[in-house]
């Protein structure tokens, strides 16, 4: 057993620390941006030109100093609306992959630490569940439930917490018969109490990087959504669902449909860099 | 080969699981519906005697088993409800626009083998070339399939000229339905052609995504190999690195990569819901995104059904290639 995985956690905060292994600047680059993201996109309302519905100009003009980004078939200034429509998909990603981590913690925690058929029934349940068609299950929900951001969260959930129940059990199965945790039963603790204070903590380090490395994922699986008209309803900004508005006046304003593919693409990459990075330091 | 039957068995039953629970989900979402369907069957203005009739017919009264069942019955038989925008029953659309569908994710996941193949091994070198495919694997794995056919169709449509912009050319007439091979059977050199061009940018968008994953992880199994004892020696006879990487990396590499495969063919039958509606590509995508347009609801579950069951029957095939080319699955654990 090394020493990395009897103090787990410790290091947690030192993501700029010394470096392991490949991971290299640009990573680091790329996850400050992605939290400098998740600070200021919350106040995406007020620091925006102008809102969301809001005519500023003649239907399609070309970006240019006054709008940087041009406006769309209505007038409205696109970059505030990517702007915000960014905002909207990143509380969403954030409360997807934070339901799922939920949910698949506490499956994968009780199946982990009880074992027997309590865990054959849950495990079995989880694969039932991840050999559907993710996307497909979640596009038909959105569709009977009808479109908008809480259904989608919801029908996302609940086609992606099985990934995390999985890692979880099995890391928990790990983890339990390490010695800290036979001294701590033994000494009579509760096994609410052993799993809370001695397992989980060793089993976050693997799950927060196979969450971060969700994101960019989570974020196109939502674009597409949106853009094949699950997001939310019609004046709303989301990124797909603009891209696709403009989709229909590309060779004469392509601007309307490029700007908001354009920014999901960067924030993406970024995402995806970020969560390789993770993986680098701590995975 | 008494390992290989019993590892076979385990995939088909759990296949054979795995299907009753899609329909089930499938039945269950239909019937938690917040729209009654029995109202729109019997229509707004239906007496409450019609409307009890309607629930009849539509077994909304039933006990769950009972529906389920008689859902599956009329599965079996081939009944999917009628469509409410095109009139018709979903079945016959289903089998009207099955073949593009299939013939855009065959070209496509030709193409998306050839791309991981190449990214894959030019990424497992070291140096410069390594870290610029990975670059541009990262940058893959991150455009959303509309941003790609917005750029293809802006420089290769618009600025060049060389493709069309969306559509699928004289619709096949032919045996099988699809445009590439029934222009070949009727011996028509220009309508295959045709055919090639307008299947190639949504060919290239929808395979991009999985030709990085594939490149991914062979890269990853590659290097890995690579770094073998018996790799170091071949080398040291002098044999080059691309003459290793064929002999003894592939061979020993390819297992990862041929599930990733799998696992991204299946996946491209969702994919191909965006990518048929940005082409205009007439398969069952594209009824998909008009089904949704129109919530046309039997529409909607029969595409998600079908495009569910040939994810699941595609995932068993895989499984079963793994088996065959891979002793070593054939112990159990």
């Amino acid at each position: 057993m090394t020493v990395a995985t009897a103090t787990p956690g410790r290091r947690w905060f030192r993501l700029a620390g010394p470096r392991r292994g490949g991971a290299g600047q640009l990573e680091l680059w790329c996850l400050y941006l992605i939290v400098a993201l998740t600070v200021i996109l919350p106040f995406a309302h007020w620091l925006v030109p102008s809102g969301e519905t809001e005519i500023v100009g003649t239907p399609f003009t070309a970006p240019g100093a006054q709008h940087w980004l041009g406006t769309d078939e209505q007038g409205r200034d696109v970059l505030s609306r990517v702007i915000l429509g960014l905002a909207s998909s990143w509380w969403g990603v954030l409360g997807i992959i934070v339901c799922s981590l939920l949910i698949g913690t506490i499956i994968g925690t009780i199946a982990g630490t009880l074992g027997g058929w309590v865990d054959a029934v849950l495990m079995r349940l989880t694969d039932a569940v991840l050999a559907l068609p993710g996307p497909l299950v979640s596009l038909l929900v959105v569709a009977a439930l009808g479109p908008g951001l809480r259904n989608v969260l919801l029908a996302v959930t609940a086609t992606w917490w099985p990934w995390y129940a999985r890692i979880v059990r099995s890391e928990v199965r790990a983890v339990r018969v390490l010695p800290h945790v036979d001294a701590a039963r033994s000494a009579g603790m509760s096994p609410l109490r052993v799993a809370l204070r001695h397992v989980l903590p060793g089993v976050l380090r693997p799950i927060v990087v196979v969450a971060s490395l969700d994101v960019g994922s989570v974020l196109l699986l939502l674009a597409s959504l949106s853009f094949i008209g699950l997001g939310a309803p019609a004046p709303a900004a989301e990124i797909g669902s603009m891209s696709a508005a403009g989709f229909t006046y590309l060779f004469s304003a392509p601007w309307v449909a490029l700007a908001p593919a354009a920014v999901l693409f960067t924030v993406t990459m970024a995402a995806n860099f970020a969560g390789d990075g993770v993986q680098e330091r701590i995975g | 080969m008494t390992g290989f039957a019993r590892q076979f068995g385990i995939r088909l039953a759990s296949m054979a699981g795995v299907l009753p629970v899609l329909t089930f989900v499938v039945e269950e979402i239909q019937r938690q519906l917040p729209s009654d369907p029995a109202r729109v069957l019997a229509g707004r203005t239906a007496s409450p005697q019609a409307l009890a009739a309607a629930r009849e017919r539509l077994g909304l009264d039933e006990p769950l088993i009972t529906h389920y069942v008689g859902y599956l019955g009329r599965l079996l038989s081939g009944d999917l409800g009628t469509s409410v925008s095109t009139r018709r029953p979903v079945a016959d659309d289903i089998a009207t626009y099955l073949p593009a569908t299939l013939e855009l994710v065959l070209v496509a996941a030709l193409l998306a083998l050839v791309g991981g193949l190449l990214l894959g091994v030019v990424g497992a070198r070291d140096g410069l070339t390594g870290g610029l495919v990975r670059v541009v694997s990262v940058a893959g794995a991150s455009a959303a399939s509309f941003l790609l056919a917005i750029v293809l169709l802006l420089v290769f449509y618009r600025d060049l000229g060389w493709f069309p912009a969306g559509g699928r050319g004289d619709t096949a007439d032919g045996p099988t339905g699809m445009t590439l091979l029934d222009s070949l059977l009727h011996g028509d050199p220009g309508g295959f052609l045709d055919a090639v061009r307008h299947v190639v940018l949504p060919a290239v968008v929808l395979a991009l995504g999985p030709a990085v994953a594939i490149g991914r992880v062979l890269r990853a199994s590659l290097r890995e190999v690579m770094a073998a004892d018996f790799v170091r020696s071949a080398r040291a006879k002098g044999a080059g690195w691309w003459l290793t990487v064929w002999r003894h990396g592939l061979r020993n590499a390819a297992g990862p990569a041929l599930s990733m495969a799998g696992l991204q063919v299946s996946i491209m039958f969702g994919g191909s819901v965006v990518v048929e509606s940005l082409f205009s590509w007439p398969g069952l995508g594209r009824y998909l995104s008009t089904a949704i347009a129109a919530s046309d609801l039997a529409a909607i579950t029969g595409v998600v059904l079908v495009l569910g069951v040939a994810y699941v029957l595609l995932n068993f095939l895989v499984d079963t290639l793994q088996l065959l080319i891979d002793p070593r699955l054939r112990e159990s654990e």
